[in-house]
């Protein structure tokens, strides 16, 4: 992929996925000095969503992160029925699929607090500032800490800004 | 002789103090989303790389990053 973030969520947006960019790229987005690797997003589990999405990730051929390659780790519709959280492997790409975030909740508690915003000719929802500190203050591992004063700036200058 | 002491923070304060360069921030506000992912997607391709020669390095030597070498 030319543009790994950008071609999977245009994937996704055009496949009319329901879903959040979260993690870092969602602070990223909306400003904050943030690098990370990987994409994450939050999505509805409707069974019409698991099969939209699935169907969009299919051409990719995602695998699950971390089994050893020589299993027949399938990822389909009902692997996503089987599970919520998934860190899966696309090419030499990480993609993160999450159900629930800690202390913020799901996509139906994300959706309401989520961000709009421009990526060229798309509207994608991104979580909200405030709710990425929230989970990345509860979820505490040293990389997520580490952003915290970034992130917290970011939404300072933002609210002087307007 | 006395010798004054320097304040070595001259050198290494690169327009900011503590954790975040806000300086930073209020230029990436100044951006577009699109142009905020663009301009993050050479810097993550970046760290990729880096961490995947780490991580590559770290097979030839598995004392790397040990705390053993």
């Amino acid at each position: 992929m030319q543009h790994f973030v950008k071609d999977t969520i245009r994937r996704l947006v055009q496949a009319e996925v329901e879903f959040v960019v979260v993690g870092g790229i969602s602070g990223v987005l909306q400003g904050a000095s943030l690098v990370t690797v990987d994409l994450d997003i939050c999505y509805k589990r409707s069974p019409a969503n698991l099969a939209r999405l699935a169907a969009a990730l299919a051409p990719l051929e995602p695998k699950l992160r971390g089994l050893p390659s020589e299993l027949p780790a399938a990822f389909d519709e009902r692997t996503l029925h089987l599970g919520t959280n998934f860190t899966l492997q696309v090419g030499d790409e990480n993609l993160d699929l999450l159900a629930e975030m800690k202390a913020i909740g799901g996509y139906e508690q994300i959706i309401a607090q989520a961000v709009e915003v421009p990526i060229d000719d798309l509207r994608v929802k991104v979580l909200s500032l405030e709710q990425l500190i929230a989970t990345k203050a509860a979820v505490g591992r040293l990389k997520d800490l580490a952003a915290l004063p970034i992130l917290k700036a970011t939404l300072e200058l933002k609210r002087q800004h307007g | 002789m006395a010798v004054d002491r320097v304040d070595q923070r001259q050198f290494f304060d690169l327009g900011h103090q503590g954790d975040v360069d806000y300086t930073q921030i209020t230029h990436l506000l100044e951006l577009t989303p699109t142009q905020r992912l663009d301009r993050h997607e050479g810097w993550r391709l970046f760290v990729k790389e880096a961490l995947s020669r780490a991580a590559l390095r770290q097979r030839h030597d598995p004392a790397l990053g040990s705390g053993r070498s």
